[in-house]
């Protein structure tokens, strides 16, 4: 009879790889990325999980993806996950470096029925995500002289291209002004009011590091050189980036911030110093030497 | 049923179901099981015992302390074998652990024991009802497992909400003891399936002690007048005996009794053997140990006997037998033709037995024998007389009558005992007389015992060769397992007369079939299917050996080969019959089939490469593409029929903003049109759940639209 005995644990063992499997059978996993991320500052990730199965639900579920920052690896469990439900998770995970990086991978695994084996599935894994340089608030020493004057009040209606309101359209206005989605949205025509183009302009100019710089150092100038663009764009400001790679026209509003942000993101250190381009005209400058800690401005 | 009380439930049904396979060991006695049983039952309210035993922990570390001192006397002195003080030490630890189950790691050393008294009760039973004991362990096994690692896992991911979260009242759902009962069947075939197909290595001859049964004083070398009178009124099964598939009705079988042991002397009050010394019989490969040699023109007959631990070492079997086949220790053979073990068996025995079929002995019923004609042998030991009344020996020769033809003198004295005696199991008070005097000629009745003594005794003193044979009758025929169930009620003696001619020749005067067939009735069906259930149970599951898998393996291709036989001549009829059908079918319709192919192909193509043909495409894939977001146009259509407006122009949106006259059908429309928007534009997939719900959503709308 212990060969019964024993058969019963190996019908365990093979009963208990079976119902793993079942149980991650027809999991689909949806992830939720955030529209920035930035490195050192945490990001909230969201994970949809749903239990495609028509009758049976799956049991024991863990979800986990380890953190790249090293810091401990965000985790959920979800004890029973009905047929055809849908649950949610959401969780941080922080990179240490900008650019391109891969996600660790969200690994869904489960140890249901009986504890004796660990069932993973493949981790999942999505495109490469691009992390932009920290950006924090500016120190009240940290702000450039070309950002502290007071030209935000030349903030005022006028011809330019920037927003400045969004109105009723009232007859007689041009319709090539109406602000279409906002008309879709309300029902209403809406116009779309221009700013007035006198508005604060600065250039900001990174400077290639010079041999030997420190790569943190480097790091830390570019995170200083994002955090001085977004105070720029939030205050009203048309920034223009002038790097080694290239020229970034001037302009303001978020969506010039992210093409700011990812120049900055894909910086890469060259060997020795290139020369820079600077275009013609006077505005403000606030010059970066990356690596060399000593942000300088020159005006015009 | 809530998930904490599911689980408890089944942690001590464990339990039980573990005492209940020790019950089964007879390790632990029934009445200390049940008081145990209710010990362990009793911390089922420990959480309640709690408040009322202020130093609880240090109560059950004094009780630990004694028991310890008391486990070491267990095993010294007290214990009928280590094993059962490791059981009584198994038993404590279980108790123990119900009482003090604080952590995960307590409730996992409760399952842990119960399969350790599980293991440790397998190896002291066989009794069929393991089968019940070990399928319920695997029922709640699987049951306890699953429901522990939940409540582990639960409770170490979410220790604040795991309470809460697996007494909520959905959890344990209908689908989940559906899903849980395929995994218990699952899990029953694959260790039903593992178990057949396991290699078996080799037989284990465990040192466990022989059972003492009530048959182990009827089956000695001296066995006491009236010891039957006991065994004949208990119905406990002693062996089941089938036939080879060669003989066709075995039930129909004359003659036919289980050979025990043979005795030769007999003083007065009790039968012995004089010839004590027992020789091994011959051993062969495979097993075989052949005893005697066969008698020209007399048929064989093979059978299969399962002897059940009763506590004898003897093997029965059939008249004369010539050849013995199983995974046996030695066997000897006694002076008398009587076979044995070496130790009575603490498990099922299982042989092989071929025999040869007794015949009635015609040719020599007339042969006159005078008494120097016996060997001396068979003079000096069969012919030995205790001393008898002058009556029983008058009898004697009156029965005789002169006559010098042994069997002839037999018959008279079987007819003489079962025409004028009487059977009877109740033997009454002894009457201080001589037994044969007094069963002949004042009681005149007895059991088989008294008949068969009686007969050898006057045999002798006819100065015929006799002696007392012990053995069953031929059991009860199952026609369900088709085999002979033999009871310890079917023990009987007869006799064996010598002639020189024909050897030992059976003779039976006990008339105990008219008795029996009043006494004892046939078993009822049912109880005969449960029966055929045992002996399958010591037949493939208890004895199972690498014998039955290799002959399984061989029947298995043997049938494979037939079924690949049978398949390629139907297929080969069959594809002759279809080459000829389809030559007949060219014949006469090639050409037309051919233009429809063709046909048909060119339709195809002009399907794929013009421009209808792409629109039927395209109007087949809008047609798929819609119909995950069908329940948006069902809307649509519901809507129109009551008058809203279905312009191509109008956007869900504005659609929505028309409805907002109607409050209920803006509502059920604004969640139809989110799931809408989810899934035909949010990339979303159609879940039956979704589809259920908008369903249901339609039906809203429709009756409100109304």
């Amino acid at each position: 009879l212990l060969y019964l005995i024993l058969a019963m644990m190996l019908s365990f063992m093979a009963v208990s790889g079976m119902l793993s499997e079942q149980a991650l059978r027809r999991i689909g996993l949806q992830r939720e990325r955030p529209a920035r991320l930035f490195a050192t500052v945490p990001g909230t990730f969201g994970v949809r999980l749903t239990n495609g199965k028509r009758r049976l639900s799956s049991y024991a579920l863990h979800l986990a993806e380890p953190d790249l920052a090293g810091g401990p690896t965000p985790r959920c469990f979800f004890l029973k996950v009905g047929p055809q439900e849908r649950r949610t998770w959401r969780y941080s995970l922080t990179f240490p470096r900008r650019g391109w990086q891969r996600l660790p991978g969200l690994r869904l695994s489960t140890r249901f029925p009986f504890g004796l084996f660990t069932k993973s599935s493949r981790p999942l894994q999505t495109d490469p995500v691009l992390v932009y340089p920290a950006v924090r608030p500016l120190g009240a020493g940290e702000i450039p002289p070309a950002l502290e004057r007071n030209w935000r009040e030349r903030h005022r209606r006028g011809r330019g291209a920037g927003l400045y309101n969004l109105r009723p359209y009232r007859p007689g206005d041009d319709p090539r002004l109406l602000h279409w989605k906002t008309t879709a949205r309300t029902g209403e025509l809406v116009l779309r009011e221009r700013e007035e183009e006198e508005r604060a302009r600065i250039r900001l100019i990174l400077e290639d590091p010079l041999p030997g710089a420190a790569a943190e150092a480097v790091e830390a100038d570019l995170a200083y050189a994002a955090s001085v663009a977004a105070h720029a764009i939030r205050i009203g400001a048309l920034v223009e980036l002038v790097t080694a790679d290239g020229i970034l026209e001037a302009g303001a509003g978020e969506e010039h911030l992210e093409r700011i942000l990812e120049r900055l993101a894909v910086y890469a250190t060259p060997a020795t110093p290139r020369s820079l381009h600077l275009p013609a005209g006077s505005t403000r400058e606030v010059r970066v030497r990356l690596g060399a800690q000593n942000r300088g401005e020159a005006g015009a | 049923m809530s998930f904490p009380f599911l689980f408890k439930l089944t942690l001590y049904g464990l339990t039980l179901d573990a005492l209940v396979a020790l019950y089964l060991t007879d390790i632990v006695t029934g009445p200390a099981l049940v008081a145990v049983g209710a010990t362990m039952l009793a911390s089922w309210w420990v959480d309640r015992l709690h408040p009322f035993i202020p130093n609880f922990r240090k109560l059950w570390n004094l009780i630990t302390i004694a028991f310890l001192v008391y486990a070491v006397l267990d095993l010294a002195l007290l214990a009928e074998s280590f094993m059962a003080a490791v059981t009584h030490l198994l038993l404590f630890l279980l108790t123990y652990k119900l009482y003090n189950a604080r952590h995960h790691r307590d409730l996992l050393d409760i399952f842990l024991l119960t399969f350790l008294m599980l293991v440790s009760s397998c190896l002291f039973t066989t009794s069929f009802g393991f089968l019940l004991v070990f399928c319920l362990y695997i029922v709640l096994g699987v049951w306890g497992f699953m429901l522990f690692h939940l409540r582990r896992e639960a409770d170490l991911a979410m220790p604040e909400q795991s309470r809460a979260a697996l007494a909520a009242p959905g959890f344990i759902t209908s689908s989940l003891l559906y899903s849980s009962l395929g995994v218990v069947l699952t899990a029953l075939i694959l260790t039903l399936s593992i178990f057949f197909l396991m290699p078996r290595l080799g037989r284990t001859f465990l040192s466990l002690q022989g059972q003492v049964g009530s048959l182990s004083t009827g089956f000695t070398d001296r066995v006491e007048l009236g010891i039957y009178g006991a065994i004949q009124k208990d119905p406990t099964i002693v062996m089941r005996v089938s036939f080879a598939d060669e003989v066709r009705a075995p039930e129909r079988l004359p003659h036919i009794r289980w050979r025990g042991v043979a005795f030769d002397q007999f003083d007065g009050r009790a039968w012995t053997l004089s010839e004590r010394a027992r020789s091994p019989i011959r051993r062969v490969r495979d097993g075989h140990a052949f005893q005697a040699s066969s008698i020209v023109g007399v048929p064989f007959l093979s059978y299969e006997v399962v002897l059940e631990p009763t506590g004898t070492a003897t093997l029965f079997g059939l008249h004369h037998v010539t050849a013995i086949l199983g995974r046996l220790p030695e066997v000897t053979a006694d002076g008398a033709d009587g076979l044995a073990l070496p130790a009575p068996p603490a498990g099922p025995v299982r042989y092989l037995a071929t025999s040869q079929q007794e015949r009635a002995p015609d040719a020599w019923r007339r042969q006159t024998v005078r008494a120097a004609d016996y060997p001396q042998k068979i003079r000096d030991t069969y012919l030995q007389l205790p001393a008898i009344t002058p009556r029983v020996q008058a009898l004697a020769l009156t029965l005789a009558a002169g006559s010098a033809r042994p069997l002839e003198i037999a018959r008279s004295v079987e007819s003489y005992l079962s025409d004028n005696l009487r059977y009877d199991l109740d033997l009454g008070t002894d009457s201080g007389l001589d037994p044969i005097d007094d069963f002949l000629f004042e009681r005149k009745s007895g059991n088989c015992e008294y008949f068969a003594a009686a007969m050898a005794i006057l045999l002798r003193a006819a100065g015929v060769p006799a002696r007392v044979v012990n053995g069953f009758q031929r059991g009860e025929w199952n026609d369900v397992g088709r085999f002979f169930a033999v009871r310890q009620r079917d023990a009987h003696s007869w006799v064996e007369v010598f002639t020189p001619g024909a050897g030992w020749v059976t003779f039976d005067p006990s008339p105990r079939a008219a008795f029996e067939a009043q006494a004892f009735g046939p078993s009822g069906r049912l109880a005969q299917h449960l029966d055929a259930l045992r002996m399958r149970w010591h037949r493939y599951v208890v004895d199972y050996n690498v014998g039955d898998q290799a002959l399984v393996a061989t029947k298995l291709r043997t049938q494979s080969a037939l079924l690949r036989g049978r398949l390629t001549i139907a297929w080969t009829s069959w594809s002759f019959a279809a080459r000829r059908s389809l030559r007949t079918f060219w014949r006469n319709y090639g050409s037309a089939a051919l233009l429809l192919a063709g046909l048909l192909g060119t339709l195809w193509v002009l399907g794929r490469r013009t421009k209808t043909g792409q629109m039927m495409a395209s109007w087949l894939l809008r047609t798929r593409d819609r119909r995950t977001v069908s329940f948006y146009d069902r809307m649509l259509v519901i809507l129109a029929r009551r008058g809203w407006s279905l312009s191509p122009a109008v956007t869900p949106r504005e659609l929505l903003a028309s409805l907002l006259g109607r409050p209920q059908m803006h509502q059920t429309a604004a969640e139809l049109i989110a799931l809408y928007e989810r899934v035909r534009f949010g990339g979303e997939m159609l879940t039956s759940a979704d589809g259920a719900r908008a369903n249901l959503l339609l039906r809203e709308l429709e009756r409100a639209a109304k």
